[in-house]
């Protein structure tokens, strides 16, 4: 049985696409038979940043109304054979997301795969609902900036309220911080809140912390899910999360601000 | 066997609506700037007029029915009239009952226990009195409502008709409602608002203060930035001769 884990956020553009790419890229690398799934009905986007989006034929709409079989609808990765992504439908809007529909896709989903990566919309409306509804467990993606922690807590507060789980009395969604597009020169310049300032206000265990980087941006253009970066501080970083998510305990990296040395100075880095 | 009905003094979240004067026009503008003020507290309220201060001067019955009329159209109902001063002419013209305040009925009840101990039947109320003699200990009594989880923004909590403990944080833009007292154990970031129904003895508690609203019995205070001294304190908010105090606790 598959764990459904939903990525989600309540503000837009803070990298929840991103973080389901490369969550669900590192649990398939470390040998997790893995789907992603995009909620983001009308406005999709993952399989941009999967580098799949030349292959949709039939999305996850097609696949609640009964236009298609799961099977048809999922993409398998090209470079990880355990991956597979159903797209978001460009063409509909998120009316056509239905709770029995969802439920079935998932239901159908948890049998053959290990782990069920959704990826939420931004906002609250029924594409969110329906992303964190069936949820186990939650990876709340957030910018280190005061209206991003503000949404999060709001997400937070409706998942431990309205989902499946809460409504059923069967014990709660499991909930991660990720914090993205975190610098630690400008925390130390007083220009951004700490990775402190937010575990604070949100009380949650962090699950990993992203650092900014231009590479990010590059490989979401390129279809290449940052975590393959191996070289790459957001894609290591990205890494630690997916090993934190299975339970390993791991540092935190990337989170001090680096001295720079006279040569790297003069140089660059 | 236990008994089909039961007799128990109960505390109604009634307000008191002294007037000073017979000025219809200036008693709505009046009341319609503390409903502004307490929206939560006004809508839900029951009015109960109290005539003492008016002295002996009959009122006349077109004012008065003016007046309700005028109460009636802003969803303020009259249920009763203090009893004091013109109570009774009052209540017959509006066809309300006299109400006791609780003050009188301990007194009464006091006059009874006298009574019963000198063997002298105690006086019976009047018949328009619905007050009956009972102990305030046996009113009703509700468990405090406790929270274990952070109250996160946009999340609101009411504890009705009793006091409220929350263990964990509460969230900017999360509001925490309590009939009664509000014990905040975690960080208080949101609004807090005890003695929602006017209890003005209630109080607002909390180990780390930065709350953005903080309110007892419709008395409140906005805290557009937070005193320094109180921000990250233990501080206790009360209402003292009206005003809304904010103190650290230690």
């Amino acid at each position: 049985m598959a764990e459904i884990i939903v990525v989600t956020s309540g503000k837009g553009g803070v990298g929840k696409t991103t973080t389901s790419a490369s969550i669900a890229m590192g649990l398939a690398e470390r040998g997790k038979k893995v789907a992603v799934v995009d909620f983001d009905v009308g406005l999709r986007n993952l399989d941009l940043i999967m580098g799949c989006e030349r292959r949709v034929v039939y999305d996850f709409v097609n696949v609640i109304q009964g236009e298609c079989t799961l099977k048809q609808a999922l993409i398998k990765d090209k470079r990880n054979e355990k991956l597979f992504v159903l797209a978001a439908s460009q063409t509909r809007d998120k009316d056509a997301l239905t709770p029995e529909g969802v439920e079935k896709v998932l239901d159908e989903l948890r049998q053959d795969f290990d782990f069920v990566i959704c990826d939420s919309p931004a906002g609250i409306e029924r594409g969110a609902h329906l992303a964190m509804y069936f949820a186990d467990r939650a990876v709340v993606v957030v910018n280190p900036e005061v209206s991003s922690v503000r949404d999060s807590d709001r997400v937070l507060g409706i998942m431990a309220s309205k989902s499946r789980k809460a409504e059923r009395g069967d014990g709660t969604i499991k909930e991660h911080l990720l914090i993205t597009r975190y610098s630690p020169k400008r925390v130390a310049d007083g220009d951004m809140m700490s990775i402190a300032d937010i575990e604070e206000i949100l009380g949650l265990p962090i699950i990993g912390v992203i650092p900014e980087s231009e590479l990010v941006l590059q490989s979401s253009n390129a279809g290449v899910p940052v975590i393959l970066d191996n070289q790459a501080p957001a894609g290591q970083a990205y890494a630690d999360a997916v090993a934190r998510l299975l339970g390993e305990d791991r540092p935190m990296r990337f989170t001090e601000a680096d001295k720079k040395g006279l040569l790297k100075r003069l140089f660059g880095s | 066997m236990s008994s089909a009905a039961e007799l128990r003094f109960i505390q109604l979240g009634a307000l008191s609506l002294r007037l000073n004067a017979i000025d219809v026009d200036q008693i709505i503008s009046e009341l319609l700037t503390h409903q502004q003020q307490a929206p939560d507290l006004m809508t839900r309220a029951r009015l109960v007029l109290d005539v003492s201060q008016l002295g002996d001067e009959p009122i006349a019955e077109t004012d008065l029915q003016a007046l309700a009329a005028a109460l009636n159209e802003h969803k303020l109902g009259l249920v009763g009239v203090v009893a004091g001063g013109q109570a009774a002419a009052v209540a017959s013209a509006l066809r309300l009952p006299v109400l006791r305040s609780v003050g009188e009925i301990r007194l009464a009840a006091a006059d009874a226990r006298r009574a019963q101990t000198t063997n002298e039947p105690a006086e019976s109320p009047a018949q328009d009195d619905v007050a009956a003699p009972v102990e305030t200990e046996d009113a009703d009594y509700r468990p405090t409502r406790f929270i274990d989880r952070t109250i996160r923004s946009g999340q609101q909590v009411y504890a009705r008709d009793a006091d409220l403990v929350v263990v964990g944080s509460v969230s900017p833009g999360a509001e925490i409602i309590a009939d009664g007292s509000i014990h905040v154990y975690g960080t208080l970031r949101g609004r807090a608002l005890a003695g929602a129904t006017g209890d003005e003895q209630a109080r607002v508690f909390c180990r780390d203060f930065r709350a953005e609203l903080v309110s007892v019995a419709g008395h409140y205070k906005v805290l557009e930035a937070l005193p320094e001294g109180l921000k990250g304190s233990a501080v206790q908010v009360w209402l003292q001769d009206g005003q809304l105090k904010l103190d650290p606790l230690d």
